[in-house]
């Protein structure tokens, strides 16, 4: 009994930790492209300005 | 089946913190061996700006999806560059946000690209790849570093005679980029034999004070730098998917509504001006011969052109000088094409907003005589002439 409900409980936190592994990795890649820049932001003033 | 307990939860949150952010398998397997060949291209965020000598492999002009396209590529200083809409381009508007108004579309490209696609030239782009306060040497860089797409047409558009100023920004150039140039301009008899006398002649001029080096790492080796990433990971793809997302959905901001100022007066300011006592010697323009003879190992056009010049278009010496001087003897000798603008007919305020800028009214009228000059040398296929 003791054995079967290890691993009950083994495959249940297996099965949510990847759950949350994705959840995570996305939503770190998410918060990476959303600091990406566009737009005006892109534009490069890498010079003075005439 | 006993149901998942607050416990369970919390095993598998702390079991994913160690993945994700500790291990990061997603970041540190590389699947660049698994992926087709050129893949890591496909997720490179690209932008029609220029994007600085650190992330030129960033502009649009690399892109996968521009590589069949016939190239037109713009170079040159802020007059060639003036992205911006209106005069918060150059002196941003503060009580306005963004306060700069900019766009692509308000550019010289931009109108070139709309002329392009109007006359159903839709395998031709041109490419923005001017500079604020560019020099010829730091143009020659840029170009270097695009030579390999053999462009079909480069333009250089200079507000004539800024291009050499200040020794043509030589203390730019470092020993690595020398030699970096050393290797592409090199591989040609006909281009070394101009070139390699020049780069002696620039590297001598040595540093000039009062320069402000542009906030680029001089050392990158640029074609490291232009070189595509070759390590992929699956934050990689994650990253570039939900990026294009967010730009397909958002897209880039629109310009503001164009900004006149009556009030700016400033080329009344500037006196005349005298091509032959500015101009230090032919020496320098050398950098434009380096460019045509690269273009014609491959059959591509280079034109020069002298950018509107409000203030001066009544200097009789300056248009002289440009028209019949040293300088005007110097290009024609060498065979390079050359397209006078200075005179062009712009309207104070409305269409150039400081003299030499151009409000995006004035970039349409400059790019709608180069596209004139291009269609009377031929050089565009079967279009018709957009001067009206």
């Amino acid at each position: 009994m003791l054995n079967r409900l290890k691993i009950n409980d083994l495959l249940k936190v297996a099965g949510l930790s990847l759950a949350y592994i994705v959840v995570f990795i996305l939503l770190s890649a998410a918060i990476q492209a959303s600091q990406e820049k566009t737009g005006e932001a892109k534009i490069n003033f890498e010079y003075r300005v005439f | 089946m006993r149901r998942v307990s607050p416990y369970h939860h919390l095993a598998a949150v702390l079991i994913a913190c160690l993945v994700v952010f500790v291990i990061r398998p997603q970041q540190r397997i590389d699947l660049h061996q698994i992926l087709p060949q050129g893949a890591a291209a496909y997720l490179i965020d690209y932008t029609p700006y220029y994007p600085g000598q650190k992330e030129l492999y960033r502009h649009e002009i690399f892109a996968p999806y521009n590589r069949q396209k016939k190239k037109i590529v713009i170079m040159g200083s802020s007059v060639a560059d003036s992205i911006g809409c209106d005069s918060s381009w150059t002196s941003a508007n503060p009580h306005r946000k963004p306060e700069r108004n900019v766009h692509i579309a308000c550019s010289v490209t931009g109108h070139l690209n709309a002329l392009l696609e109007q006359q159903g030239l839709k395998d031709w782009q041109a490419f923005n790849l001017a500079c604020d306060s560019s020099r010829l040497a730091s143009t020659l860089l840029t170009y270097a570093r695009i030579a390999e797409l053999r462009p079909d047409i480069v333009i250089f558009i200079d507000s004539f005679p800024y291009a050499e100023t200040q020794n043509a920004g030589v203390s730019y150039l470092d020993p690595n980029l020398y030699a970096y140039m050393d290797g592409v301009f090199s591989k040609t008899p006909a281009v070394a034999a101009i070139w390699q006398p020049y780069s002696r002649f620039l590297s001598r001029r040595g540093n000039v004070t009062n320069y402000k080096v542009p906030e680029t790492d001089a050392h990158t080796d640029p074609q490291q730098a232009t070189g595509i990433v070759d390590h992929i990971n699956l934050n990689d793809i994650l990253v570039a998917a939900l990026g294009h997302m967010r730009n397909v959905l958002l897209m880039d901001t629109q310009p503001l509504p164009v900004l006149l100022e009556p009030q700016r007066r400033i080329w009344i300011e500037r006196g005349d001006r005298d091509l032959e006592e500015t101009n230090p010697l032919p020496d320098y323009l050398q950098g434009f011969d380096v460019i045509r003879t690269q273009q014609a190992t491959h059959h591509g056009q280079f034109l020069l052109v002298f950018a509107p010049m409000f203030d001066q278009r009544h200097n009789a010496p300056y248009l002289a000088s440009l028209r019949g001087g040293r300088y005007d003897g110097y290009l024609r000798a060498r065979n390079i094409n050359m397209l006078d603008l200075v005179s062009l007919s712009l309207k104070p305020v409305y269409e150039t907003y400081d003299g030499f800028h151009q409000t995006a009214y004035g970039n349409a009228k400059v790019a709608a005589a180069i596209f004139n000059h291009l269609e009377q040398q031929h050089l565009l296929p079967g279009v018709t002439d957009v001067s009206n």
